[in-house]
């Protein structure tokens, strides 16, 4: 579960996809490095795209009706924000971001496909508040300082929807964990 | 390494004018021929089906047939060059999955093909005799469950005698349940996949050896579960670790005889094993979305491997494991 943790948005993450530079190193601690437009419109995508392939799996796996209306809303929301993000990407004259999960939301699907029950719930309810935590902090980072207007824009209607994913995957973890 | 180009859509016309090509003399073969389609490229990533798939399960085994997209398991593309004329072949598990791949392409290739299958599976594995022969070749279909030791021996003496003798063995069927904990494994379950991944490779194989001449191969199927096992396949995936240890061990001691061991190692590829109980539910409809490539790979996208570790040209392949694994897994 700590692998989603190892390309987050935060320094470690930017470090990752080389943005590191000397006026980084001085940035307050804790505060976001927002990547550069093609990464981030990739990464959003990419975990758009986990959202709704874990969602899948959800909806296949799981009986219980709080984790399955929790999946569909995923499905809608995900596709809506990868759709918008694809439009401000190839508004901003970037290559249209791929739909594919990168590693680390491999393993945590793979993760997934492997449990039932009570577990599944629990397992998924715990990757959403990790995904999401993950996710917001990304989002946000772009949002206020990113520098690509368009994506600035589909950031910025974004976050509100992941705030309140965030939201509802912590009380599904309250209730199934 | 993988033969993939050789795998090009074609009509059913240019398929009769490439079994046209496979019935001429060897002497010809050596040319180049243009009734085979050739090379080519497709982009891997939307060559087929892509997840998420349509929920479905069936019983154990499961049919190809019923699968909702049906596997390709190069019916319609899978073009011959002679490549194992004149070859003896038993296939386990050759009525669908990879064994099917496998059967179809060996036929083409100009090789007599036995199959082993259980008798609930009888309806895809008349289809694949019918593609068998339709390719001038010799079928043997022989229904039986693999379990049975007596049975493994019959189906070895069963094969050499409607083939008139064997020099290829394709171990590739195998037993697969998805259970999330040890603790809900029966002995029975346990026993069920033992038998059929472990037990009988090797009764089949001690019986088809007194059959196998200097120049024959062994083929076993094992997987990328042998290098990185799923959770919910504790079972499964060791079987398939012991089958990649068994390659190495028996190439070992059959080089000296002149017989080649080989495996080949698949990632998620869409088969009925998956359907029918190998795979979890949701594993189902997002087959193939963990792979880089996003997608499960289909049986024909394996049959050139299983062509390559028995044909002649890849006589210094030995103890080897080839895969083909989306980008996920090892080898």
């Amino acid at each position: 579960m700590a692998t989603i943790w190892k390309r987050g948005g935060w320094v470690a993450g930017a470090l990752a996809v080389g943005f590191v530079t000397a006026a980084a190193a001085q940035a307050p601690t804790g505060t976001p490095i927002p990547p550069a437009a093609k990464d981030f419109a990739s990464d959003a995508v990419q975990a758009s795209q986990y959202e709704i392939v874990a969602a899948q799996v959800a909806l296949a796996q799981s009986q219980t009706s709080s984790v399955r209306a929790f999946a569909e809303e995923m499905i809608a929301d995900h596709t809506r924000a990868q759709e918008a993000m694809t439009k401000a990407a190839i508004a901003s004259g970037l290559p249209a971001p791929t739909l594919a999960m990168n590693s680390d939301e491999a393993h945590l699907v793979a993760a997934l496909q492997g449990v039932r029950g009570a577990d599944f719930d629990k397992l998924y309810a715990r990757q959403q508040v990790l995904a999401h935590s993950q996710a917001l902090a990304v989002e946000q980072s772009y949002a206020s300082a990113g520098a690509d207007g368009n994506l600035r824009q589909a950031a910025q209607g974004d976050v509100p929807m992941i705030q309140h994913h965030l939201e509802m995957a912590k009380t599904l973890a309250d209730t199934r964990g | 390494m993988v033969d993939t180009t050789r795998r090009t859509m074609v009509t059913a016309a240019t398929l009769s004018a490439a079994a046209a090509a496979m019935a001429r003399p060897a002497a010809a073969q050596s040319t180049p021929t243009a009734t085979a389609p050739r090379g080519g490229i497709e982009d891997p990533r939307s060559k087929y089906p892509k997840p998420p798939f349509p929920a479905q399960s069936q019983p154990f085994p499961g049919l190809a047939s019923r699968m909702d997209p049906r596997p390709d398991h190069g019916e319609t593309s899978y073009v011959g060059s002679g490549r194992l004329k004149g070859r003896k072949a038993l296939i386990t598990g050759g009525d669908s999955g990879m064994g099917r791949a496998a059967a179809i392409a060996f036929a083409r290739e100009g090789a007599d093909v036995a199959i082993n299958y259980l008798p609930a599976e009888e309806e895809d594995a008349r289809e694949v005799v019918a593609l068998i022969r339709a390719a001038g070749v010799k079928a043997a279909p022989i229904p039986g469950d693999l379990r049975n030791p007596a049975f493994c021996r019959r189906l070895v003496a069963e094969a050499v005698n409607q083939l008139n003798g064997l020099d290829t063995v394709v171990s590739n069927a195998g037993h697969q349940k998805s259970t999330a904990s040890i603790a809900d494994i029966s002995d029975e379950d346990f026993d069920w996949t033992m038998k059929t991944n472990i037990y009988a490779p090797f009764w089949i194989i001690k019986a088809a050896l007194p059959h196998l001449e200097p120049g024959s191969a062994i083929i076993a199927t094992t997987s990328e579960q042998a290098y990185d096992p799923s959770p919910d396949l504790y079972d499964y995936a060791q079987t398939k670790a012991a089958t990649m240890n068994f390659v190495k061990s028996l190439a070992k001691q059959l080089g000296p005889k002149g017989i080649r061991v080989n495996g080949v190692a698949p990632g998620p590829i869409w088969t009925p094993l998956q359907v029918s109980g190998g795979a979890s539910e949701g594993k189902v409809v997002t087959f193939g979305a963990t792979a880089p490539l996003g997608r499960p790979g289909q049986p024909a996208e394996l049959a050139g491997i299983y062509v390559r570790l028995a044909e002649d040209d890849g006589s210094y392949t030995t103890g080897n494991v080839y895969g083909a694994g989306g980008g996920q897994g090892q080898p």
